[in-house]
């Protein structure tokens, strides 16, 4: 198992994707001591400057140093993210393996509800959810994971069910292994490899609807520094500081690629397998 | 990404003769379906030597000379009847392609194909025609399978392990359709098994693999009553039949073929090895009618 | 003495073949066995005839539709929760795959102590994994190892000692040796008869293999379509087979491990589709004696100690 994992190294492209998320990670935990400046702090007279060696990344509409605002907002979205992703996964696996594992009346209801929420496409799921509770950092989280439960439910759901008859499964249910070890010992760590690849996809995802609700005024409320609020307030001058715009968008795509790319070699090393 | 050379198949000489079966018998991991891949040239890795059929040196035909000579000249069969057929094209299309992809008009295909199925007892041919792979039982499509196989008359016909998916009622009835094939179209086949008595009842000659080797070659009758080399004895031993006879299993299990033993590699498990056999390969050497690779062969 | 018993089983199973229709396959219909203690009763048939679901069912591992099997004079189907699992526990099985027997991403230990975990196992766990491991061939280094480090011999020896750690009375082998190689074959099979001998165990041994079971069995079951049709000593069935199926199969063998020929090789080639005949004898459409009577008329497993399942016989 773990050679598997080995050999997802040896691409280059996964490295150079490690690399970039690790450096965002990097920020997001020292953003403290390697960001210049305050990046709430505004300064009017310094208004849309562009990139200068005072500030790299030049300044916003209030005068605030766009890099140190970059590096800041790289806290709040992979918080987001992670903590999303970690609760949308959660929440799948429990839902899903108590679904497939038992199946019958359990599974009728879980299920039902799970189609209801794929019905509704993710993203209007979590506007929906943030417009009706109000927005700040945890309704957004919340959303987020909200939104990506149900497919979580149906993958881990399939897997189950492939899983629940194999033969050792079935050894263990005639030992007379209750169904709560069966899960927590066969079903889950054999469910888990897929559930990882998707899991690092969805970390991509959520970082997308995280910023795209800041992005609409319905994220984290300002003046934090949130790569989708700076899309967001930015667009009103595309023409004319573009600088505004770029940063946080690179960002945003760079570590969105990231995830994915590493994503789908997971996926596709555990296919092979 | 780690990768290791394997000598799956190591300095095989034999040859079958026209109208002749030979069976290749070994255990997993002896070879023997590297072998038959080789022989046809579909196998991935480097094959150095020579293949010979009527003459014509396999390994030096260019890849557009082979596929013409695939089919026509040779052909093989495999194990697994499902996966062998297109299962969204109908049975009588998939037949006639292999007679349009060599020059015969449709109608020609058409009634070559019909008397083809006839030919490996499918009854109500023309229905079969329009019928898909999922709708036949598995003897069934192992029937159309070879029907392809021999569709162009070729000169040889590799069969790997043509009945090991199927029942023995259905195996009885495919052993007995090669046979009768063999006989009446004068086809060599190669037939690589697993199963001594699948062998038995088709071959008249016989190569015992093991761990890319092969053991002892020679004809089936004589092997079968004295095995020379210890591992077909083994072999033999192993067999369960219908007399409670108690069964004598060989201990140990086939070594790895990226790391084989020194000497013979059968040594480690060898009840009679000697000193010789872990340091000296021993060749093939001919002993009245058969070819036995062992040292002391003459001495046990 | 008997030890356990199935009366009248009969499953069906639903098969979804499109969206809206489903057809109903009877993959066990009406089967009764009994086995005695420390006796070796052997199931063959070919694939579809139902045995793998009928050595299921005798575990409790699914539910008969109808009958009942009745261990150690406890009718399952009406006993307790905790009874029923108790008596689970006392029966095991060996599966055909080794690759799917053991739960990949657990170490051979972790696997083992389930079943001592699950019976309750008072004294040292490594101390009795380790005497079973060496019960069944295998080297106290093989605990630390993942499935996937082993032989497929090895693994099947795994799952032996998971069947025995929690002992067991009754073991369904559930074509333990089929995908295994000749030479680990017999080694699985010696080491199965050693095994009963020492540890009094009463064996189901399900094979397509007849020269396997006719190796290790006293008694015989011939199942066809989900029918019993045979049934009796493994000398008389194997010698003097009865049920013109029986003859079929032997004479299906290879001449290297069953020299009995009851038909010719023309016979042999019937028709081999076992199309349904929904009221009669299910053999008949292959059946080179039918007569009218087959058509119309079941025939019920009849007979003394050999029984037969055939209006000719």
């Amino acid at each position: 198992m773990m050679q598997q994992y080995t050999r997802l190294f040896k691409s280059k492209r996964v490295k150079i994707c490690l690399f970039i998320i690790l450096s965002f990670i990097f920020m997001a935990l020292f953003a403290d001591f390697i960001s210049p400046y305050n990046p709430l702090e505004t300064d009017l007279s310094k208004s849309c400057r562009p990139p200068s060696f005072e500030h790299l990344l030049g300044t916003d509409e209030l005068g605030r140093d766009i890099l140190s605002r970059i590096i800041h907002g790289s806290r709040l979205t992979l918080t987001i993210s992670f903590v999303a992703t970690a609760l949308g996964a959660a929440a799948g696996i429990f839902f899903g393996v108590i679904s497939g594992y038992f199946g019958g009346i359990v599974d009728t209801i879980i299920q039902r509800i799970t189609e209801i929420l794929l019905a509704l496409p993710g993203f209007l799921l979590a506007i929906m959810f943030v417009a009706i509770m109000g927005s700040n950092l945890w309704t957004v989280i919340i959303s987020v994971a909200i939104s990506m439960t149900p497919s979580f439910v149906r993958m881990v759901r399939g897997l189950t069910l492939q899983v629940r008859e194999l033969e050792y499964v079935l050894a263990a249910k005639q030992l007379g292994v209750n169904d709560i070890k069966i899960m927590f010992n066969h079903i889950i760590p054999n469910v888990s490899p897929t559930i990882i690849a998707q899991v690092t996809l969805n970390l991509g995802t959520s970082i997308l609807f995280a910023s795209g609700l800041g992005f609409l005024g319905i994220g984290v409320p300002p003046p934090a520094p949130e790569w989708g609020t700076m899309l967001g307030t930015g667009r009103a001058y595309i023409f004319y500081a573009p600088h505004l715009i770029i940063s946080p968008g690179l960002s945003v795509f760079l570590l969105v690629l990231s995830f994915n790319i590493i994503g789908d070699r997971l996926g596709e090393i555990i296919a092979s397998k | 990404m780690e990768s290791r050379i394997i000598r799956a198949v190591d300095g095989i000489d034999f040859t079958v003769r026209e109208g002749d079966c030979f069976a290749i018998v070994g255990e997993s991991g002896s070879g023997k379906s590297t072998l038959g891949l080789s022989l046809i040239r579909l196998c991935p890795g480097d094959v150095s030597g020579e293949i010979l059929i009527d003459g014509v040196n396999l390994l030096k035909l260019s890849e557009d000379e082979i596929r013409k000579f695939r089919g026509s000249k040779i052909s093989i069969i495999f194990q697994e009847p499902s996966s062998a057929l297109n299962p969204v094209m109908k049975v009588g299309d998939q037949l006639m392609e292999v007679f349009t992809v060599h020059g015969y008009s449709k109608s020609e295909a058409y009634q070559k194909s019909l008397q083809l199925l006839k030919t490996v007892g499918i009854p109500e041919a023309e229905k079969r025609m329009q019928t898909y792979p999922h709708q036949l039982s598995g003897g069934m499509k192992q029937r159309v399978i070879i029907a392809m196989a021999i569709a162009l008359n070729p000169r040889l016909v590799i069969a790997d392990e043509p009945t090991s998916a199927l029942d023995v009622t259905i195996q009885a009835q495919i052993l007995n359709l090669l046979k009768n094939l063999s006989q009446s179209y004068g086809l060599s086949t190669i037939l690589i098994t697993h199963d001594m008595g699948v062998a038995a009842e088709l071959c008249n000659r016989i190569g015992i693999m093991y761990a890319g080797k092969m053991v002892e070659i020679g004809p089936l009758n004589s092997i079968f009553a004295i095995p020379l080399h210890p591992y077909t004895r083994a072999l033999m031993s192993c067999i369960p039949r219908s007399l409670k006879e108690n069964l004598k299993p060989l201990p140990g299990h086939v070594p790895d073929l990226s790391n084989p033993p020194k000497g013979c590699r059968f040594h480690p498990r060898c009840p009679y090895a000697k000193e010789v056999c872990t340091l000296e390969e021993p060749n093939l050497e001919k002993i009245d009618d058969r070819l036995v690779s062992c040292h002391r062969v003459g001495e046990i | 003495m008997e030890l356990i018993k199935g009366e009248n089983l009969s499953k069906t199973y639903n098969l979804k073949i499109s969206l809206t229709t489903s057809i109903k396959v009877k993959a066990v219909e009406n089967v009764s066995i009994s086995i005695s203690e420390k006796e070796v009763f052997g199931l063959v048939g070919e694939s579809g005839s139902g045995k793998s679901t009928l050595g299921r069912l005798m575990l409790f591992m699914e539910k008969p539709d109808s009958g009942k099997v009745i261990f150690k004079g406890v009718d399952l189907s009406r006993a307790k929760k905790d009874e029923v699992k108790d008596a689970r526990r006392r029966m095991q099985i060996v599966f055909q795959n080794p690759d799917l027997s053991l739960d990949p991403r657990m170490k051979i230990y972790n696997t083992l102590k389930e079943a001592l975990v699950c019976c309750k196992y008072k004294g040292d766990f490594v101390e009795r994994i380790k005497s079973v491991l060496e019960e069944v061939g295998l080297s106290s280094e093989t605990l630390n190892m993942f499935p996937h480090q082993l032989s497929g011999g090895m693994k099947q020896r795994v799952a032996l000692a998971r069947a025995i750690l929690a002992e067991p009375d009754f073991i369904v082998l559930d074509e333990p040796t089929s995908a295994l190689d000749v030479s680990v074959q017999a080694q699985i099979l010696n080491l199965l008869i050693d095994l009963r001998k020492k540890l009094n165990l009463t064996y189901l041994f399900i094979s397509h293999n007849l020269s396997v079971v006719s190796y290790v069995s006293d008694r015989v079951g011939v199942m066809y379509l989900g029918k019993l049709v045979e049934l009796g000593n493994c000398d008389e069935v194997f010698n003097e087979p009865l049920h013109p199926y029986t003859k079929l199969l032997i004479s299906s063998v290879p001449a290297l491990y069953m020299t009995k020929k009851f038909f010719t090789q023309n016979h042999t080639a019937l028709a081999e589709n076992g199309e349904e005949n929904p009221s009669g004898c299910r053999f008949f459409k292959r059946c080179p004696y039918a007569k009218e009577l087959c058509r119309v008329k079941e025939p019920e497993l009849d007979g003394d100690k050999h029984k037969v399942a055939c209006h000719f016989a």
